[in-house]
């Protein structure tokens, strides 16, 4: 509790500093446990006009909380659940005179309870139906008396108290902390202040605690992409300009309030996907009420007050984005934003906006794409003309500046001209007023732009011939996709092949292959016979999947179970390919999970087995080695959750990975050596390692000219010698030595720090510690004390703590300038607690 | 088979004999094997009224659909081509064992030469684009909405050769087809499948090499 830290002189000496910093809790909470009681909780109105807390999931687990927490504050902080309250809680409760026993005065059918206040009031009183508590210490007990009704005594009090904060701390107090700028006089009693500063301090914590854990849980059940609306709404709100060129008269959210998660509307609406509620105000309408959710945007009946749930109810259709449902909604925005895209050369812009311009149809694009990536496919296209229209316009400003192009093809501009005059002139709009789906509008504008009958599809690549702006890439892999939907086999690969022709590591190209349907047809190959197809579609994917976003489209779009699938081919680089992907793939923490789901690892632990074919040719073998290689690096990836590593082991991998560390290849041995490391942080596997004599390998393998397999060689060996034998092994394996070289390698520092650490670990016996001393690995160390990164620090000064226990090192420290860095390091007031902790040992064993 | 006569069996070695020194990948048993199941074949044809010497295209090319898994009349018709080396409309035992050669166990050079002898449909040792063209028409969904619909095939088609083509001279010699290949081994049944697939290929194996085994 925070509550703590202020204990003492809270307000004995200035207490202003201290309101102050409340009032602006205040400001952005709303208040202490009313905000979650208005935030979350999903009340109604009944009959009789009083608020009900509706009996949902939500509301269960949010009184829950609550009672929990009542019930604990009497047991924890005896001065705040003596506190009496200004006003007491009362509400109608279901519980008799014959519930309470000792510690009550019963007469009758009411009861007072012993302890009074300074007034000789009773705490706690029940004249039936009616019930009155003072303080949390009554409070508490009472639901203790109350045994399984307590939830509904809760529930009744909440109900009948709609705002327990003032009950509970008075009108005053509340008052005074949420008045923004006058400093508060200081008339009522110090003392008593401090216990509700801290009792408001409590409640503030516990009413964030209870809200942060419903927003958890609210996320775990609904899949929100909050920052899409958010920065629509950004964009727009730079719209809402004063002048001619504005498209919005005002938009506001309805709540100011931001979740967590970053949704703002209330909890229990958050649990049907609703992220937040705006009212906009067009130039040339009504004022609109609009949803956001998750499904989409739509209009809602208006939030003219709190807590009426038809205001929720959906109005209209649902729309893609905002700017789609203002388009249809509103004739001047339609026409504004078409015309600040497109023709805002004509109307004399000045050129210092021209940048801004761009800059907004930049965002606007990426806001589309990410929206795109939420929908499904049937958006795809009406998306894809969006994404046309708003790419236009700065290729037709760049046009006018470039006249040279414009001379080149005089016949594609002119077109481009009539075809926009003919499409966004105010009449051509106005007269679609009536329109309901922005969808259409848009669609339909695009279909009459074209003089000629043609297919909505074949739009953009119409006008790819006039936009030299957009990377020509993006037109390639748009026609490349068409052209894979529509082909057999031999055509789809020719296709493939093309596509592999581009360099597919442009995130661009990446981006336009997921944007343009074509990771959907890459990964629906998978699912076919053909074998020459899921090669060449892995062929692709393994290079596109280094991209964070594909890689999770790719898990969305259940493209693991099928590379999964194809592990167990008969095609040998059909597995790798497959393998290799899910390598990439995999380092997506739900990648890894979903791989074990579908029974990934078992079936890449198997690829690792190559070794059974003795008889096999020689090409054969090289096959082998590079599925097994692929093999090795999805393990990899798929290790770094501690599941997986159980997985592997269980799916016997431990001697398949031992097998392959005596490979002479370099280019397994890492994969392998780095499976091996990532595992080694669980017991079982650190017994193996030494059971199955592969330090020796490991040890063998860090003199090999390689920088990353070195580190991972010195990490697995960090990992493991904290076991006396494996110790003895590396040293008996004459691993020190090679250890102690690294240390020259100092410009890598994840080498050096898996060195360092190898060497601390090592060194917990002192036949080692006498070894390294032959190599000189002290001075280095001591070298090693300043400018290094943080992990090293730890590693360095461990060791130098294990040195340091044969008396003769302590002198070679203090002479060696050790003693001065160790100090420095723990006066730096940057270095983190853990490196100081371990200083402090480190000079405690050389002191001592 | 167990049946087979004293002589029929020692003729069948003679012919093994002889064919294991020109044919490569085959050991001399498997010959034996190949020899004895395209004999079984060919009594099936001979049976059915036409006796002859080799097999016919109509009968070669049900066994590459049924046994093989093509599919693609145009290309049958190629595969029909290269193992009937002297052109004489049938493939006879040693031609088959030959092409089987390629056909199971081809290296990466002799299947190279064998595709592209596949695609050459005119033998002028070239691939042109009106041949890729003609081999690809099948192979495309038209749209029906399409004012050209070849447009779609007809930019393939040029796609595909600019990537192919490395002396551009808009038509493929064996060298461009042998350099795309061996850059990008997909492109080895570029033009259409020619070749059976492993699945297949293991299958035949089975069944023709097993027979030795029972013996």
């Amino acid at each position: 509790m925070p509550a703590v830290g202020f204990h003492g002189n809270l307000l004995t000496a200035d207490n202003y500093h201290l309101v102050k910093i409340l009032q602006k809790q205040l400001l952005k909470y709303g208040g202490a446990m009313g905000l979650t009681l208005t935030r979350a909780a999903q009340w109604t109105t009944s009959s009789s006009g009083t608020a009900k807390l509706e009996s949902t999931p939500l509301n269960e687990s949010l009184l829950k909380e609550i009672l929990d927490f009542v019930e604990k504050i009497g047991s924890k902080s005896s001065q705040e659940a003596e506190h009496v309250f200004e006003e007491p809680l009362q509400w109608n409760t279901t519980l008799v005179a014959s519930h309470f026993k000792k510690g009550y005065n019963t007469r009758g059918s009411t009861v007072k309870s012993n302890e009074k206040d300074s007034e000789g009031n009773p705490l706690l009183q029940l004249s039936p139906p009616s019930l009155y508590v003072r303080n949390f210490s009554q409070l508490s007990k009472l639901l203790h008396v109350a045994k399984d009704r307590k939830l509904q005594e809760v529930q009744a009090c909440l109900e009948e108290n709609r705002d327990p904060m003032v009950n509970i701390l008075g009108w005053n107090f509340i008052s005074k902390l949420d008045r923004t700028r006058s400093p508060p006089e200081v008339p009522i009693d110090a003392s008593e202040k401090d216990v509700k500063v801290k009792l408001f301090i409590m409640l503030q914590d516990i009413d964030k605690k209870i809200l942060n854990k419903l927003v958890a849980e609210i996320s775990e059940q609904v899949q929100f992409n909050p920052t899409v609306v958010t920065k629509e709404v950004e964009l727009l709100k730079k719209c809402c300009t004063e002048g001619e060129e504005r498209l919005l008269k005002s938009l506001r959210y309805t709540s100011d309030f931001e979740f967590s998660n970053g949704c703002r509307a209330p909890l229990w609406r958050q649990a049907l996907g609703e992220i937040c509620y705006l009212v906009i105000e067009p130039c040339d309408g009504e004022i609109l009420n609009i949803t956001c959710s998750s499904a989409g945007v739509f209009l809602n009946a208006g939030f003219q007050q709190e807590g009426d749930e038809s205001h929720y109810e959906r109005k209209s259709d649902f729309y893609e984005d905002l700017a789609s449902l203002l388009k249809s909604r509103s004739p001047h925005f339609a026409e504004s934003i078409n015309k600040q895209v497109f023709d805002g050369e004509e109307r004399g812009r000045a050129q210092k906006s021209e940048k801004q311009q761009e800059n907004i149809v930049h965002q606007w694009e990426r806001l589309q794409r990410a929206l795109y990536g939420r929908k499904k496919c049937d958006t795809c296209q009406r998306w894809r003309n969006l994404g046309v229209l708003t790419i236009c316009g700065p290729a037709e400003e760049e046009k006018a500046r470039k006249s040279s192009v414009e001379k080149k093809r005089p016949g594609a501009r002119s077109r481009m001209k009539a075809e926009l005059s003919a499409s966004y002139s105010p009449g051509h709009l106005s007269s679609q007023r009536t329109k309901t789906s922005a969808g259409a509008v848009v669609e339909e504008q695009f279909s009459e732009s074209s003089s000629e009958t043609e297919e909505e599809e074949e739009q953009p690549e119409r006008r790819s011939e006039t936009n030299p702006d957009l990377p020509s890439e993006y037109w390639q892999i748009q026609k490349l996709v068409k052209y894979l939907k529509a082909a057999d086999q031999t055509v789809t690969v020719l296709v493939l092949c093309a596509m592999m022709e581009l360099d597919l590591t442009k995130e661009t190209c990446q981006l336009a292959i997921q944007d343009l349907g074509g990771l959907e047809v890459l990964l629906n190959l998978l699912d076919t016979n053909d074998i020459r197809c899921k090669i060449g579609s892995l062929k692709i994917l393994t290079k596109i999947s280094q991209n964070v976003h594909l890689r999770q489209t790719i898990v969305h779009m259940r493209g693991l179970q099928r590379m999964v699938n194809n592990l167990d081919s008969p095609v040998k680089e059909l597995q790798a390919l497959a393998a290799e992907t899910i390598a990439n793939v995999a380092n997506d923490r739900r990648a890894r999970r979903t791989v074990r789901h579908h029974g990934g690892i078992r079936k890449l632990v198997k690829l690792l087995d190559c070794f059974n074919d003795s008889t096999d040719l020689r090409a054969n073998m090289e096959k082998d080695l590079e599925v097994a290689r692929c093999g090795a690096s999805a393990l990899w990836s798929c290790s770094k959750s501690s599941k997986n590593k159980e997985a592997i082991r269980k799916a016997g991998g431990i001697p398949l990975l031992g097998r392959l560390l005596r490979s002479p290849q370099e280019n397994i041995l890492i994969p392998v050596v780095g499976t091996l490391q990532e595992c080694a942080s669980q017991e079982s596997y650190r017994v193996a390692i030494q059971t199955e004599g592969m330090i020796e390998d490991l040890v063998k393998n860090l003199r090999r000219d390689n920088d990353e397999l070195q580190m991972l060689c010195a990490s697995a060996i960090f990992k493991c010698a904290e076991d006396k034998r494996t110790r003895d092994l590396v040293r008996s394996y004459k691993g020190l030595q090679p250890l102690v070289s690294l240390l020259a390698k100092a410009d890598n520092k994840q080498l050096l720090a898996a060195a360092t650490g190898a060497i601390w670990k090592c060194s917990f016996s002192m036949k080692n510690v006498a070894i390294f001393q032959e190599s000189k690995a002290l001075q280095t160390l001591i070298g090693l004390l300043t400018d290094q990164p943080e992990d090293v620090l730890v590693n360095v000064v461990g060791a130098l703590g294990q040195f340091a226990q044969k008396p003769a090192n302590k002198t070679a420290i203090c002479n060696g300038g050790g003693i001065k860095a160790l100090i420095n390091l723990l006066n730096g007031t940057n270095q983190v607690y853990y490196v100081g902790s371990h200083c402090s040992s480190c000079l405690n064993s050389l002191l001592y | 088979m167990t049946e087979m006569s004293a002589k029929t069996r020692k003729t069948i070695q003679t012919q093994a004999e002889n064919l294991s020194k020109k044919v490569e990948h085959f050991t001399k048993a498997e010959i034996e094997c190949l020899i004895q199941h395209f004999n079984s074949l060919l009594a099936d044809q001979v049976s059915r009224g036409k006796a002859a010497h080799g097999l016919d295209r109509g009968r070669f090319r049900g066994i590459l659909q049924n046994v093989f898994g093509l599919t693609n009349a145009m290309m049958m018709d190629g595969v029909f081509r290269c193992f009937d080396k002297d052109g004489d409309g049938t493939v006879t035992v040693e031609e088959w064992i030959r092409g089987h050669a390629v056909f199971l166990r081809g290296t990466l050079d002799e299947r190279m030469k064998y595709c592209f002898q596949v695609y050459d449909l005119n033998d002028d040792k070239y691939i042109s684009k009106e041949e890729i063209f003609h081999m690809l028409k099948q192979s495309f969904i038209k749209q029906p909405t399409e004012e050209d619909p070849d447009e779609g095939l007809k930019e393939v088609v040029e796609i595909t050769m600019k990537t192919m083509d490395h002396d551009h001279d808009s038509l493929l010699s064996f060298e461009d087809f042998k350099k795309s290949v061996q850059a990008e081994n997909l492109l080895l049944e570029a033009f259409g499948t020619c070749l059976p697939d492993p699945m297949h290929i293991k299958k035949f194996e089975q069944l023709v090499f097993q027979e030795q085994h029972e013996q």
